[in-house]
């Protein structure tokens, strides 16, 4: 096939698309998915400032268990956290822990490890359903909702405020 | 030495001739009594009764004349009468002289000699008186005066009988001395008799005691001892073993029961030994029986057999007739696989050639895959950079995107340019991953044909050590086959004999056949001599059973 016909193809597909979600009334915003195996993620793209391949890290002695360490990011030094550790959930699956993700607000900056980033997302507000009532892990307090598809969608203004996370 | 320990003969001697000493004793004791009372009798016979007679004669003839006298005296006495008176009284006087004369010579005793001669002088008398008498008688006769008659009367009466009447008393005392002797010979002869008698008797009866005591002794010697041998010896022919015998004596019977008592003890041995033999004998006949019948049914089945030999050998015979047949032909066919073999020899030279260019190339192949390897492990390399680079690629289209988004409406555009990288690396990634799968696929082909190439060199490298060997096998093989015209060539005269050899062995499976149906029979009687057998050693067990040892 011809690259030119494929691209086109996926133009109008995706312009196509564009159209019906217009057509739906609500608040659509932009997310960033990705993946800390086997859950699929999302966090709004507003608090994403950048992603990266972790090439090396620096462990902090004396940190909780969720700290992993510092990074240097263009000589500024950023924390970096597990939200599995966070989040007491269990390792599942072959991961890879090698991508992160920069969160990023007036007051605060750090990054969280995750298996995989799955790239940009449109959400629309109207269809996330809450989460169910049985989730007790530590992570409950953190998410905003669920998509009809099963993604969580994080609350990244919170984790970027959670007393939890600052380090004194 | 004890009476019983004497030799039974030697008692039986002993016996008798104790009789006959007694016995001898009785008739030397009867001998001499009857010696004793012959020589009485002959005495009285011939001595005592013929004087007696005499004496009687003589008295007799006395009384004859004296009645003849008396006779004369008759008064009217005819003289036929007187002739006849004078004839008897000269008959008497010599009757009277004879028995003198035989009285005479028998011998006398002293006090008979005495009136013997007394008589005799008195008879002298008495006669001459009688002689004149007889002449006074003839006198009267002649003339018959009474005076004469009275004178004769008297003379008769008177004178004549003194002397007669004395004469006749001597001849009674005689006679009386006679009986008396006899008499006293018969007492005499009584006595001794009487005395030997007696001496017979004891001596009988004191025989009698001897003997009847020798009996006893000698048949209680005897007779004990073999009634003991009998009770054995029935006992033993009861069957008991277990008998004893205790008989103390060194004589016949003493020997007899020691040599019964051996008789029982090797009868013992004997009857045990019979015994064991009786048993093995039982269950060797019932082993035999078994085994007859055994053998038995095997001849039968020999038999069949030999029948089924006997067609198996026809059908032989005519399989060697095919063989030889055979045997010709294979001569031919050898012939021509001999010209196939020198064939054979040229073809696995070229096979060798052809195995020496196959494995050149083989090497040149496996050279090529190794290269192959190494070019396609380069490409894997090559490939994950370009995942690599996909993947950052990704990262770089998603921070383009969040950029974009941040620019509000003017990053719009930028946002679509965004997607497209995204897609675009997507893409390479999917393809990376797709050439991965195919450099796997690749390489795995590559490894096999680096095992197929070795295996191939070797497979070559077999072939062509195989073929070396094909070749030796060939050069075998031409051995072979020409050892093998050779065989045939055998095989087919010995095929001829063996013809010749089958045709001899038809009749004689014929006599093979005809043997075992005899053997059959004979089996047959020797299962019944066996079961036979089997009985009789059964009887004999039953019989020996009845000895108890």
């Amino acid at each position: 096939m011809d690259i030119t016909t494929t691209l086109l193809e996926r133009a109008q597909s995706i312009a196509g698309r564009k159209n019906v979600e217009n057509s739906n009334a609500g608040e659509i915003i932009s997310v960033v998915e990705f993946l800390l195996m086997p859950e699929r993620y999302a966090l709004e793209g507003n608090f994403v400032s950048e992603v990266f391949f972790l090439k090396e890290i620096t462990a902090i002695p004396g940190t909780p268990p969720f700290v992993m360490g510092v990074i240097n990011l263009r000589g500024k030094i950023v924390s970096v956290i597990n939200l599995k550790s966070l989040f007491n959930l269990k390792d599942k699956g072959l991961t890879d822990l090698n991508k992160v993700i920069v969160l990023k607000n007036e007051e605060m900056e750090f990054g969280i490890v995750s298996d995989s980033i799955v790239g940009n997302k449109n959400i629309e507000v109207n269809t996330l359903s809450s989460p169910p009532m049985t989730l007790d892990h530590n992570g409950a307090q953190y998410i905003t909702g669920i998509t009809p598809d099963g993604l969580i969608l994080l609350d990244a203004a919170k984790l970027l405020s959670s007393k939890q996370i600052i380090i004194r | 030495m004890r009476f019983k320990d004497i030799k039974i003969a030697n008692k039986l001697v002993i016996g008798f001739s104790s009789a006959l000493f007694v016995s001898i004793i009785i008739g030397f004791i009867g001998y001499k009594g009857m010696h004793v009372i012959q020589s009485h009798l002959v005495e009285v016979s011939q001595n005592r009764l013929p004087s007696i007679h005499s004496l009687l004669d003589i008295n007799e003839s006395l009384t004859a004349i004296d009645a003849s006298e008396n006779v004369l005296l008759i008064t009217n006495v005819t003289p036929e009468l007187v002739s006849n008176s004078y004839r008897k009284i000269d008959e008497a006087k010599k009757t009277i002289e004879d028995n003198i004369k035989l009285y005479e010579v028998l011998p006398r005793s002293a006090e008979e000699d005495e009136v013997w001669k007394k008589f005799k002088t008195s008879k002298q008398t008495w006669l001459e008186l009688q002689e004149n008498f007889m002449v006074m008688a003839k006198n009267y006769n002649a003339a018959k005066t009474v005076q004469k008659y009275n004178e004769l009367s008297y003379y008769a009466l008177v004178t004549h009988s003194v002397p007669f009447d004395k004469t006749v008393e001597l001849l009674g005392q005689l006679v009386e001395i006679n009986d008396k002797l006899a008499d006293n010979t018969r007492a005499n002869a009584e006595e001794q008799s009487n005395n030997a008698i007696l001496l017979l008797i004891t001596v009988i009866l004191l025989g009698a005691g001897v003997s009847i005591i020798l009996g006893v002794i000698i048949s209680r010697a005897i007779a004990r001892p073999l009634a003991k041998s009998i009770h054995l010896a029935e006992a033993v022919s009861m069957g008991d073993l277990t008998v004893k015998i205790e008989i103390d004596q060194k004589d016949e019977i003493g020997q007899l029961a020691k040599a019964l008592a051996t008789m029982v003890v090797s009868l013992k041995l004997i009857t045990s030994d019979i015994k064991h033999g009786v048993s093995v004998l039982g269950t060797s006949s019932s082993e035999i029986l078994t085994t007859v019948t055994e053998i038995s049914t095997g001849a039968a089945e020999t038999a069949t057999s030999v029948s089924e030999t006997t067609t198996t050998v026809e059908e032989v015979r005519q399989t060697a007739m095919v063989s030889n047949q055979k045997a010709q032909s294979l001569m031919l066919s050898s012939q021509k696989a001999a010209d196939s073999v020198d064939k054979g020899r040229d073809s696995i030279n070229e096979v060798i050639d052809s195995m020496k260019k196959i494995d050149n190339q083989m090497n040149l192949i496996s050279e090529t895959v190794l290269k192959l390897a190494e070019q396609n492990r380069t490409i894997g390399e090559i490939t994950s950079s370009v995942a690599d680079i996909a993947d950052q690629s990704n990262l770089l289209a998603v921070n383009a995107a969040i950029e974009a988004a941040k620019a509000g409406e003017h990053g719009r555009g930028f946002t679509v340019v965004a997607q497209e990288i995204r897609s675009l690396a997507d893409q390479s990634k999917k393809a990376t991953a797709q050439v991965k799968e195919i450099l796997n696929e690749i390489n795995k082909s590559v490894n096999q044909a680096v095992g197929v190439t070795e295996q191939g060199s070797r497979t070559v490298e077999e072939g062509r050590r195989l073929v070396a060997q094909s070749g030796e096998v060939i050069e075998i093989l031409s051995e072979n086959v020409e050892e093998a015209a050779q065989a045939a060539i055998q095989i087919s005269s010995s095929n001829q004999q063996q013809m010749a050899g089958m045709e001899q062995i038809v009749p004689a499976m014929e006599n093979i056949k005809l043997a075992s149906q005899q053997n059959v029979t004979g089996i047959k009687q020797a299962q019944l001599a066996a079961h036979d057998l089997n009985s009789l050693g059964q009887n004999l067990k039953d019989i020996i059973d009845k000895f108890k040892i």
